[in-house]
């Protein structure tokens, strides 16, 4: 009895171990030009992510063999959906960061299907309300060749431009329509050399090469498309001649009326007043005709300039 | 007089000061360390995580905390001091009424402002103990001096006078607060014979809600228009206008100010009833 | 010289109720004056409105020529009938609070009183008991050398041996050119201290006033039975 529990133990302890090598985590193994990593049995390739729009929302830290350990402090993996996409970001000894983006080999043939399917037709997302779109024609966005200067660039708003086709949620980034002043412009990303994967923003730049937007059609739906953003987002609080004239009537109320009402009351009660009422009422009055004062002064400078 | 009565009522703030500072200056402490955690490693268990999230929203918690227990207290020493049976002992005092307001007013505008200047050092402690590597560092020192560099060089002098005004402009929102709230109090006590504090707190409450509710909609409507018609300043005009600009809220606020005492002062002279 | 007048003085707390109207009083100095009355007569609102704690609806107060206001705060010395110091604080810390106060505070004369009484000066107000507090109340009154002391009701809900005990305090404590008001319904105990009287009716009509001594040989009797006849129900 007693040897056949000795056997039963040891014959439990032996299969966990067998187990847990078994299970043991399979190494992390990078190639030397690092375009190849493997990781969990998984081979991914690197590449080109620039024009993507990739969400990574699983994480893993692989551990690191001691020959690895010499060059790298550590390795953060990123997937998308599916681990169809992985984004690696290599910390180094000395401090640099490499990042780099890898398609699972099993899916390189179907990812660049999805690449070259590209047809021509973008949607230009203007963000709210939900599916607030524009779908073109690439070729109808590219209008009259410009460049765009710093002050226009940081006066603009922005609108993502992608392809119409997604692929286990990765999207491709073509550019971003631009309004400026009543006008649109569409960047298109790679003849500007710009990274879709690192943010766009037109305040950044000191200038821009882009196309002005001449399609007729296009620039009745953008039109419509845009209203509709700024209706739902801001109401008739923006850019619009009544929401102006309110908000300049609302700014002669706060700063000139209501001192002003004050002043005349304040002025009549240090009249009447003897004192510490009549300091008081006087302190009053000095900071109501000091404000309106220098009110004027403001809106005398800011009319010339405007 | 006035120094009289201005340290026995900094005496009577002060006494829960202190104690109260030095709880905001441990939970600054805590909350650093907590950040110091989560920025050093990024592989925590989520448990360790979460628990160090909780402990920085409670130090900063303790901050907002810190502010409103002392509000509380400016109102309990007012309305103790003035509408209650102290204020037999107050309003018999051979000082002016004056005096007896101005007292509680600059009381409360010392201990808003050492209340505002122990939090603003507690969050900057918690930002040193959490990464006291990058604020030691000579990166820091550089960072700091680029800074300072390239803000003198864009607003020159401009710098001091905008710091000036801006501990001005402070010190008039502070002591509209504390004037707003003695208006509201007073008001209260006048008009109500019973429960004076349950319809101070109310009026106070109330005001403040529908003065909070008027300024949010007028900055609504008010701060576009500031920002179109400023669009087109130039570099060398956007100084003068800006510093023009923080004269103009400096006057504003100094003008309710001037109102809101003119009021209270008027309440306590011509028409308490302390029977 | 009068150190206390009062010239058409009305107040009211409820409109067309006036709890004083057209009051004119002059009190002389160097006088004990009893301000005697039912209750809700109007004695406790004199006195506040002496004292400043309440806005007269029309007509003038004065006390040693000042109108009331800081000045005549400097000269009035005030026991209301009710404690009104912060609990907080030891005695001691409100005896130095008077002597910053009033520069008539006699600082040694209240150490003495309250030696005598057996109170510990840095006790604190909140572990005393009321009957305590009330003396503490009345020795820092009565230890200024105020022009004119106001006592509302000194000795009511107190025992008869404490009454006299306060009496002989009010006695022999204020100054001796100065004038004492002071308001009561208990007429019995207070009248042998009293100078002169006030019989203050309803509606602050003055009904009788008078010197005490010469009223009671004029009548041949106490000013407790004048009361009741003058104020029969």
């Amino acid at each position: 009895m007693k040897k056949r529990i000795c056997i039963v133990i040891v014959l439990v302890i032996l299969s966990v171990c067998l187990c847990m090598s078994v299970s043991a985590e399979a190494p992390f193994t990078i190639s030397e030009d690092y375009k190849t990593l493997s990781v969990e049995g998984a081979v991914y390739t690197r590449v080109d992510a620039t024009m993507l729009s990739v969400e990574y929302p699983y994480m893993d830290i692989p551990e690191l063999t001691e020959e690895q350990m010499q060059e790298l402090k550590c390795v953060y993996l990123n997937y998308s959906e599916e681990m169809v996409l992985m984004q690696a970001e290599f910390e180094f000894n000395d401090g640099a960061i490499f990042t780099a983006t890898y398609i699972r080999d099993d899916y390189r043939e179907k990812f660049e299907g999805f690449l070259s399917s590209f047809s021509g037709k973008v949607e230009i997302d203007f963000g709210w309300p939900e599916d607030n779109t524009v779908i073109a024609d690439a070729a109808d966005l590219k209008g009259s060749p410009v460049t765009l200067s710093e002050d226009e660039l940081s006066l603009s708003d922005w609108f993502q431009v992608h392809a119409v086709s997604e692929w286990n949620g990765v999207t491709i980034f073509t550019g971003s329509v631009l309004l400026i002043d009543d006008s649109y412009y569409y960047v298109a990303f790679k003849e500007c050399g710009i990274s879709a994967s690192d943010g766009f923003f037109p305040y950044e730049y000191m200038e821009l090469n882009a196309y002005e937007i001449t399609d007729e059609a296009v620039l009745a739906d953008l039109n419509d498309a845009h209203d509709l953003y700024i209706d739902s987002e801001y109401g008739i609080f923006y850019n619009d001649d009544f929401a102006e004239d309110l908000s300049s009537i609302c700014l002669i109320l706060l700063f000139a009326v209501i001192p002003a009402a004050v002043l005349v009351v304040a002025v009549f009660f240090t009249i009447r007043s003897k004192g510490y009422y009549r300091l008081i009422w006087g302190v009053v009055t000095g900071l109501a005709g000091g404000e309106l004062v220098i009110f004027t002064i403001l809106a005398e400078i800011l009319r010339r300039v405007n | 007089m006035l120094r009289k009565l201005l340290k026995y009522d900094l005496n009577a703030v002060f006494r829960l000061w202190w104690a109260a500072a030095a709880v905001s200056v441990i939970m600054a402490v805590v909350g650093g360390f907590a950040n110091a955690i989560l920025n050093a490693d990024r592989d925590l268990p989520m448990a360790v995580r979460t628990i160090a999230s909780m402990v920085q929203f409670l130090a900063l918690f303790s901050f907002i905390a810190f502010f409103l227990v002392m509000l509380v207290m400016i109102f309990v020493r007012y309305y103790r001091n003035f509408f209650t049976d102290e204020g037999y002992l107050t309003f018999t005092l051979p000082v002016s009424r004056k005096a007896l307001l101005n007292s509680k007013a600059l009381m409360g505008v010392i201990a808003l402002g050492a209340t505002a200047g122990v939090c603003s050092a507690d969050l900057a402690l918690m930002a040193f103990i959490g990464d006291r590597d990058y604020y030691l560092s000579e990166k820091f020192r550089n960072d700091a001096a680029r800074f300072f560099k390239e803000m003198f060089e864009s607003i020159g002098g401009y710098s001091f006078l905008y710091a000036l005004e801006i501990a001005v402009l402070g010190a008039a929102v502070l002591l509209f607060t504390v004037l707003f709230l003695y208006t509201c109090v007073t008001f209260a006590s006048m008009i109500v014979k019973k429960g004076k504090l349950i319809a101070a707190i109310g009026i106070y409450y109330g005001a403040n809600s529908l003065f909070s509710f008027i300024i949010q909609m007028m900055v609504l409507f008010v701060v576009p228009s500031i920002m179109v018609w400023t669009n087109g300043l130039s570099d060398q005009m956007s100084c003068p206008v800006a510093a023009l600009m923080l004269l103009l809220l400096i006057c504003y606020v100094g003008m309710f100010c001037g109102i809101l005492y003119t009021l209270t002062y008027r309440m306590l002279d011509r028409k308490l009833n302390l029977s | 010289m009068n150190i206390l007048e009062c010239k058409n003085l009305t107040k009211s707390y409820k409109k067309g109720h006036p709890v004083l109207a057209g009051l004119n009083l002059q009190i002389p100095a160097g006088r004990i004056v009893g301000l005697l009355g039912p209750n809700g007569c109007g004695k406790s609102t004199l006195i506040k409105l002496i004292a400043g704690l309440l806005q007269p609806d029309s007509g003038e107060i004065s006390v040693g020529g000042h109108p009331i206001g800081a000045e005549s705060n400097a000269l009035i010395s005030y026991l209301p009938e009710r404690p009104y110091f912060s609990t907080n604080m030891k005695v001691s810390q409100l005896i130095e609070f008077f002597r910053e106060f009033y520069a008539d505070f006699d600082v040694q004369r209240a150490y003495k009183l309250l030696a005598d009484l057996g109170i510990d000066p840095t006790a604190q107000l909140k572990t005393l008991s009321k009957g305590t507090k009330e003396k503490v109340q009345l020795i820092l009154v009565m230890s200024r050398n105020a022009k004119l002391y106001l006592l509302d009701e000194p000795i009511a809900g107190v025992d008869p041996a404490a009454r006299e005990y306060i009496l002989s305090t009010i006695v022999s404590n204020y100054n001796p050119g100065a004038s004492i008001v002071i308001t009561t319904h208990l007429i019995t105990d207070v009248e042998q201290v009293l100078d002169d009287f006030v019989f203050l009716g309803f509606g602050g009509q003055v009904l009788k006033a008078g010197n005490a001594e010469q009223t009671r040989n004029e009548t041949g009797k106490s000013l407790d039975e004048l009361f009741k006849e003058v104020f029969r129900c």
